[in-house]
C-alpha cells in the first residue's frame, strides 16, 4: 500500500515547551487514520505542521511524496481541511463560501459549478445554498465546511475534531455523511478526535498523549491489547463460583467490588457455557466489549477526561 | 498570474462584505456630517477670523473644513479596514485563507486594496454634503480626489491591517486605533488653521503623515475654487498649508510623502502576513 502521509520523528517546541515529541507514522492511501488524544496532546500542532502552517522544530513530514518544508504550496493544493472551530464567512451565502474556496484553489468555473451541485446534493444542502451562512444550524455549517474541504479533490482530508460541540444526533449524521463522501471519492482521511467512539470508524489509529504516540495499530489491534472482552458476573456464592470456573476454564478471574471480572477472548461465546456450569446460581451477567476509552485508560493509566483537565494549563500556554 | 487573480478574489470578498453591511455605509456618514454642521456652523465666525487673507477669496471655515473632513474619512475608514482581519480571526475565516494555496502577498494585497476601495467609496459619498457648504464640485476635482484618497489610503490601510494582524479582539483593535487615529487627526490641521500654534505642536504636525493628505486635499479644493497661485504660495502663512525648511509643501511633495509611506507601511503589512501561522 502507498503512503500519502509519512512522518518521521516530528518535533515541535514552543519556547521550552515540547508540544510534539518525535512522532512517526504513515497514513496509507484510502484509509481513515485516527489521531486520538486529549486536548493539548499535540493533535492540532501536528496538523498545522502537516499543512505547512507551522515549521517543525525537527524531523520530517511528507505528503504525497512532497516535503512540507520545501513544497508547502503544492501540498496545500493536495489537502483539504475541516477545522475544529467554524471557519465560514457568515455574511456570505453557502454558495459564495464554496465559490470563494474553489477560486482560491483555481478550479475552472465549470468544475466549480459541477462540484458545488454534486457535493451539496450529497449532504442535503442544495436547497439552502443561497442563504447566508449565519442562518445555518451548527450541523449545516459543519456539512458546508465538510464539502468545502473536499471541493478541490484533495488527496488527503484533515478533519480536526469534526464534530466538536455538536449534539449526539448531529454528530452521528455528520459521520454518516463523512462515510458516504469517503466511499465516493478517492481520499484518505486524517481524523483527530477525543471522542472515543469516532475512532472506531477509522481503519487504524494512533493514540497520542503529551506529544508522543503511545500506541499505533488497527482499531481492533488496539482493543486486543486489553486481552479481550470483559464479563462481570454476580452469583449467590462468588467464592464457590470462582472455584468452579477455575476448574472448568483456563481464564483470568478477579474479584472486583462484589463481582467477578473475567477477561476472555470471545465473551459472547463463553456466556452460554458459563450458564451451564453455574446453572441457576447466577444473579447477573454482564458482557463488556472494550471501547477506545478502555484502551486509553489501559495505555495511559488515566481516563481521557482526567488527561484533559491536567493538560488544560499546557494548552493555554500553547495558544499564546 | 495566480497572485493577481487571488488578489482579485480577496478584494471582491471585502467589497461584498462592505456592500452587505448597509448600516455601516449610512452610519459612517454621520460623523463627518455632524462635524461639518455642528463644528462648521458653531466655529465659523471665531475661526474664520484666524484665516486672514483667505477670506477675501471666499474661503470661509466650512469650505476650509470640507477637504479636512474628506481627509478624516480617509484616515478613519482606511485605518479601521484593519478590523476585517480581526473579524476574520474571530470568526475563524482567516484559517480558510491561510491554508489555501495562496501567496501571502496576495492576501495582504487583496485586503489592502479592498480597504482602499471602501475608503474611496466612503470619501466619494461625502460629496453629497458639498452643496451644504457651498463647495463647487467638478468631475476633474472628483477624479483628483479619488487619486489622492486612493494613494493616501494605501498607507493607512496597510497600517490598520498590520495592527489587525497583531491583535485577536475587535475591542482591542478599536482601542489601539483610537490611540493612533485621534492624535493624527487632531494634529493634522484638518480641523483648525495651523497659525499661532505652539512650536512643539507645529513640530508634531510636520511629523504626522496624515497632515500631508489633508494638505494635498485642501490644495486640490482651493485650486478648484480658483485660488490664484500667488495666494497658494502664502497658504502656510495663514495656517492653511505646511512649510518644511521654509519651503511651501506642494501637492507633488505631499504625494511623494504618501508614496513613501505606502511603500513602507505596505511592506510592514505584507511581512506581518508572512509571519502568520
Amino acid at each position: 500500500m502507498k503512503a500519502v502521509i509519512e512522518v518521521e520523528n516530528l518535533v515541535k517546541d514552543y519556547g521550552d515547551l515540547r508540544a510534539v515529541n518525535g512522532i512517526s507514522f504513515e497514513v496509507n492511501e484510502g484509509e481513515i487514520f485516527g489521531f486520538l488524544g486529549p486536548n493539548g496532546a499535540g493533535k492540532t500542532t501536528t496538523i498545522k505542521m502537516l499543512c505547512g502552517l507551522l515549521d517543525p522544530t525537527a524531523g520530517k513530514a511528507r505528503i504525497a511524496e512532497m516535503d512540507v518544508r520545501t513544497h508547502p504550496m503544492e501540498i496545500r493544493k493536495q489537502i483539504g481541511l475541516v477545522f475544529q472551530t467554524s471557519s465560514l464567512d457568515d455574511r456570505l451565502t453557502g454558495r459564495e463560501n464554496l465559490s470563494f474556496h474553489s477560486r482560491l484553489y483555481n478550479l475552472p468555473r465549470k468544475t466549480e459549478e459541477e462540484r458545488i451541485t454534486e457535493l451539496s446534493e450529497r449532504v442535503g444542502l442544495s436547497d439552502r445554498l443561497d442563504e447566508r451562512a449565519n442562518n445555518y444550524s451548527g450541523g449545516m455549517k459543519r456539512r458546508l465546511e465538510l464539502i468545502r474541504g473536499m471541493l478541490h479533490h484533495p488527496h488527503v482530508l484533515f478533519l480536526d475534531e469534526p464534530t466538536l460541540g455538536l449534539d449526539p444526533q448531529t454528530r452521528s449524521y455528520i459521520w454518516d455523511y463523512i462515510q458516504e463522501l469517503k466511499n465516493r471519492e478517492e481520499i484518505s482521511i486524517f481524523l483527530t478526535t477525543h471522542y472515543m467512539d469516532e475512532v472506531e470508524l477509522a481503519n487504524r489509529a494512533a493514540i497520542i498523549d503529551e506529544g508522543e504516540i503511545i500506541s499505533l495499530d488497527s482499531v481492533e489491534g488496539l482493543k486486543d491489547q486489553l486481552g479481550g472482552d470483559l464479563i462481570f458476573l454476580d452469583t449467590e456464592d462468588n467464592e464457590r463460583a470462582l472455584e468452579k470456573l477455575e476448574a472448568e476454564f483456563n481464564i483470568k478471574i478477579e474479584h472486583v467490588d462484589s463481582r467477578l471480572k473475567l477477561t476472555v477472548e470471545k465473551g459472547e461465546q463463553l456466556i452460554p457455557q458459563l450458564t451451564q456450569v453455574l446453572s441457576d446460581s447466577i444473579k447477573s451477567i454482564n458482557l463488556h466489549e472494550p471501547t477506545m476509552d478502555d484502551v486509553f485508560l489501559h495505555l495511559t493509566g488515566k481516563e481521557i477526561r482526567e488527561a484533559e483537565a491536567e493538560d488544560n494549563s499546557m494548552e493555554k500556554r500553547m495558544m499564546h | 498570474m495566480n497572485t493577481f487573480k487571488h488578489v482579485g478574489i480577496i478584494w471582491y470578498r471585502e467589497i461584498l462584505r462592505y456592500w452587505r453591511d448597509k448600516p455601516r455605509i449610512v452610519g459612517s456618514l454621520a460623523m463627518p456630517f455632524f462635524f461639518l454642521i455642528i463644528f462648521g456652523s458653531g466655529l465659523s465666525s471665531s475661526i474664520g477670523q484666524m484665516m486672514g487673507g483667505a477670506a477675501e477669496f471666499g474661503i470661509d471655515f466650512k469650505k476650509f473644513m470640507f477637504p479636512g473632513i474628506i481627509g478624516m474619512t480617509t484616515l478613519f475608514t482606511s485605518m479601521f479596514s484593519g478590523l476585517s482581519i480581526v473579524r476574520d480571526k474571530e470568526y475563524g475565516f482567516l484559517k480558510e485563507i491561510l491554508v489555501a494555496p495562496v501567496d501571502r502577498l496576495a492576501v495582504a494585497g487583496g485586503k489592502i486594496l479592498g480597504g482602499s476601495t471602501v475608503t474611496m467609496i466612503q470619501a466619494t459619498l461625502l460629496f453629497l454634503f458639498a452643496p451644504l457648504v457651498g463647495v463647487g464640485v467638478t468631475p476633474l476635482l472628483v477624479l483628483k480626489v479619488w487619486g489622492l484618497v486612493f494613494l493616501g489610503s494605501l498607507g493607512f490601510t496597510s497600517l490598520g491591517t498590520f495592527v489587525g494582524n497583531q491583535l485577536d479582539s475587535a475591542e482591542g483593535f478599536q482601542m489601539v486605533m483610537n490611540f493612533l487615529i485621534f492624535p493624527m487627526f487632531f494634529l493634522s490641521g484638518a480641523f483648525f488653521p495651523l497659525n499661532d500654534i505652539p512650536t512643539w505642536m507645529a513640530g508634531l504636525v510636520r511629523v504626522n503623515p496624515f497632515s500631508y493628505i489633508v494638505d494635498a486635499m485642501r490644495q486640490l479644493f482651493f485650486q478648484s475654487m480658483g485660488l490664484p497661485e500667488t495666494m497658494m504660495e502664502r497658504l502656510p502663512e495663514f495656517g492653511l498649508g505646511i512649510s518644511l525648511f521654509n519651503t511651501r509643501v506642494t501637492i507633488l511633495m505631499d504625494l511623494g510623502i504618501m508614496v513613501f509611506l505606502s511603500l513602507a507601511l505596505g511592506t510592514l503589512a505584507v511581512r506581518s502576513f508572512h509571519q502568520m501561522e
